[in-house]
């Protein structure tokens, strides 16, 4: 196991440096995110958006009055999932997740970055590490 | 849903890490005992690039662990580590401010536009946008199919291919515009050398806003070293640039037999609205 868990570090390691470069340029989370802004939204999958230079995750969040908002979730290019072993089946449309991360700089509502995922069976999903959302 | 419930926790390494992360001394004598290999010809008494010759990350990820036994013989996949731009690429925009050397250098009446671009990349660079990279931006192929009068270049990212003829022709002079140029190829001893005008001006050569006009000139080289390629290019375009630009050298590595460029994902960009520093990697 503790084998299985280096090798986790070190593929998510090289693949971030590998895929970082000419594929896909792309911003830094601090350009758009907001570390001190954590947020953790609880709702339902209903699409998903697998496409560069990002990829989305949306969220159908009902509030205490029972009216339904759309979230958007932004995380890493699919590629760089690809190469960490996370893939879109890994997000069912359709299943209620929460989602813990960071809402944006900028102010707009139901907008966020993934850090992890936690499924209703209690097992998370860790997409993004803490020191990569700085 | 195929969730992984041995370990569906992915710890992921500190980004700290990430800016230190060069090739390491066993990539790089990794990738010296490849070129070192007999370089295999075609029957056309050429070098062979036929290959696929991009990235495998998690392939070298084994390798750096030590948990895939390397043989270099072209049968296991080993993938190359970039060249210092990738370092770069990671280690943030002050680094690659500093490095004056991997961007060409503008004349004194288009500098104010290159400092321009660089401060503002994360908003102006069209690649963001899903616009095309272009050539050389592009880079190194992932894979490469050689034939004797044409080679075919086929990239991992953006679904891109390139057909290069070889056939003695010369550049066409009807040829449009585009962003990939259009392409002859030659060899010169051991050294594929692949030409490549009439451009569109709308690409970036790197994505720290260094631009170009459509008379620009690239010239790409390859040059198979046993199971490796040492690619460079070089940039001429003198209505702005105060010389030419020179790259730095970058090795490919053979992958896998068998193995192949595969599709990219599509690109659709909805976040440059929310962009609010051009921090970039």
């Amino acid at each position: 196991m503790l084998q299985m868990f280096r090798n986790r570090v070190a593929i998510a390691v090289v693949s971030t440096l590998l895929l970082g470069g000419t594929a896909w340029g792309h911003h830094s989370f601090a350009a758009e995110f907001d570390s001190k802004k954590p947020v953790s939204i609880t709702g339902v999958i209903s699409k998903l958006d697998w496409v560069n230079p990002h990829a989305y995750v949306y969220l159908d969040v009902k509030d205490a009055s029972g009216a339904t908002a759309r979230w958007g979730f932004q995380t890493l290019p699919p590629g760089m999932m690809k190469a960490r072993g996370v893939s879109r089946d890994m997000f069912p449309v359709g299943q209620t997740v929460t989602i813990f991360g960071y809402g944006p700089k900028d102010g707009t509502q139901n907008l966020g970055w993934i850090k992890k995922v936690q499924y209703a069976d209690g097992r998370v999903l860790q997409v993004t590490a803490e020191e990569e959302s700085k | 849903m195929k969730l992984p419930n041995c370990i569906l926790t992915f710890v992921l390494a500190p980004g700290l890490l990430l800016a230190q992360f060069g090739p390491t001394p066993q990539q790089i004598e990794q990738m010296k005992k490849a070129a070192a290999l007999p370089t295999p010809k075609t029957s056309e008494g050429h070098p062979d690039l036929n290959g696929y010759w991009g990235f495998n990350a998690m392939a070298l990820a084994a390798n750096v662990l030590g948990t895939q036994k390397v043989t270099l013989d072209g049968k296991v996949p080993v993938a190359a580590p970039e060249s210092l731009e990738q370092k770069f690429n990671v280690s943030g925009v002050a680094a690659r401010l500093a490095d004056t050397a991997a961007r060409p250098v503008y004349k004194p009446e288009f500098a104010a536009k290159a400092k321009d671009n660089f401060e503002r990349a994360a908003f102006l660079d069209p690649s963001y946008k899903c616009l095309p990279l272009g050539v050389p931006r592009v880079g190194s192929p992932s894979e490469i199919v050689q034939t004797p009068k044409a080679t075919y270049f086929l990239y991992d990212n953006r679904n891109i291919f390139r057909v290069i003829p070889t056939d003695g022709r010369g550049h066409d002079p009807k040829a449009e515009a585009m962003p990939m140029g259009e392409s002859i190829g030659r060899w010169e001893g051991d050294t594929f050398v692949v030409d490549v005008v009439t451009f569109t001006d709308d690409t970036w050569l790197d994505g720290d806003g260094s631009f170009h006009t459509p008379a620009m000139h690239v010239m790409e080289r390859f040059t198979r070293k046993g199971n490796t390629i040492e690619y460079s290019y070089t940039v001429e375009d003198p209505a702005v640039m105060a010389k030419p630009f020179a790259s730095r050298p970058r090795t490919m590595m053979l992958g896998q037999s068998g193995q192949h460029a595969t599709e990219d994902y599509p690109c659709y960009e909805m976040e440059q609205q929310h962009l609010t520093t051009n921090e970039r990697h």
